[in-house]
């Protein structure tokens, strides 16, 4: 596989093959930083720690699979503390994300904006749930080992954050979590 | 609505882009990073530099006296021969002196370069 010819490559000394990892992953885990902490500026911090982490613990990575799960899992740990570390009063506004520009499936800007304020407006655990199920498309038990967490706590984050996204959008909720089978 | 809330959801949580200079940033801090530790190395040698001179003397003077002292009836040849010796140790330790101070003095100058 080439992502696990790559990852040798880096663990071999070579900074190219590094660099190639970063860029792979760059996206993702800037994304789960800044939508945990709220701004480009912590977000871009927080992502460059965790991949000059990732540098440090090469030795340790045994497959790209393992470096995905690796960042991912250091990316939510950390952003977590920090959100724990925050006074209450702070919130996340969310102002410094781009809007997505979306040719192939238009969809309502305005709702998604919302929706990434009320994703932001959760807590640090939950919206970390969230984020890997409808970013990542990881299912309750990849998120359960990410987070640490017991699968049922996982899955009564996401029923518990749907609901008050719903609620607060104004859209129901049983047909939608029969659709999305967790009840 | 509730069919496409799930992808509503998942388009408006899909991953951005950190910007064109993200992976060049973090490759800079790595750089930095595995430069760190050489510093304190080479500002010992830089701040033990000056003092070299003198301790070559001091073990030169040591030397002197001592072997003066140890052997006082031996052979005088066999004097000369130590104290060829000696002369020979200084200047392999001298030229040592001269090499460090170029390597250290080279690294200086390079790294005045390279943050200019």
């Amino acid at each position: 596989m080439v992502e696990d010819e790559q990852l040798a490559r880096a663990r071999a000394g070579d900074a190219a093959a590094f660099a190639d990892l970063v860029r792979a992953h760059q996206r993702s885990i800037f994304s789960i930083a800044l939508r945990m902490l709220g701004s480009r500026e912590s977000a871009a911090d927080l992502a460059q720690d965790v991949f000059l982490q990732l540098h440090l613990h090469l030795a340790e990575i045994q497959s790209a699979a393992h470096a995905a799960f690796w960042l991912r899992r250091v990316v939510t740990h950390r952003a977590i503390d920090k959100l724990r570390l925050r006074p209450r009063v702070e919130m996340n506004s969310l102002d410094d994300e781009p809007e997505i520009a979306d040719v192939t499936t238009p969809r309502d800007p305005l709702l998604q904006r919302q929706m990434r304020a009320l994703v932001s407006e959760l807590p640090g655990p939950a919206r970390a749930v969230v984020l890997l199920r409808y970013q990542e498309d990881l299912d309750p038990t990849e998120i359960a080992r990410t987070l640490d967490m017991p699968i049922n706590t996982v899955k009564s984050h996401l029923k518990r954050s749907l609901a008050t996204l719903r609620d607060r959008l104004g859209v129901g909720t049983a047909t939608a979590f029969q659709e999305l089978g967790y009840e | 609505m509730n069919e496409s809330f799930d992808t509503d959801l998942k388009q408006a949580l899909r991953p951005v882009d950190p910007g064109e200079d993200f992976t060049a940033r973090v490759m800079a801090r790595i750089d930095v990073a595995n430069v760190t530790p050489i510093k304190p190395r080479r500002a010992a040698i830089t701040r033990l530099l000056p003092w070299a001179p003198a301790a070559l003397a001091a073990s030169l003077l040591l030397a002197i006296f001592m072997t003066h002292d140890e052997h006082p009836a031996e052979d005088p040849q066999a004097g000369l021969r130590a104290r060829e010796q000696l002369l020979q140790a200084l200047r392999v330790t001298s030229e040592k002196l001269d090499i460090a101070y170029q390597v250290v003095h080279n690294e200086s100058t390079a790294g005045t370069d390279a943050g200019a």
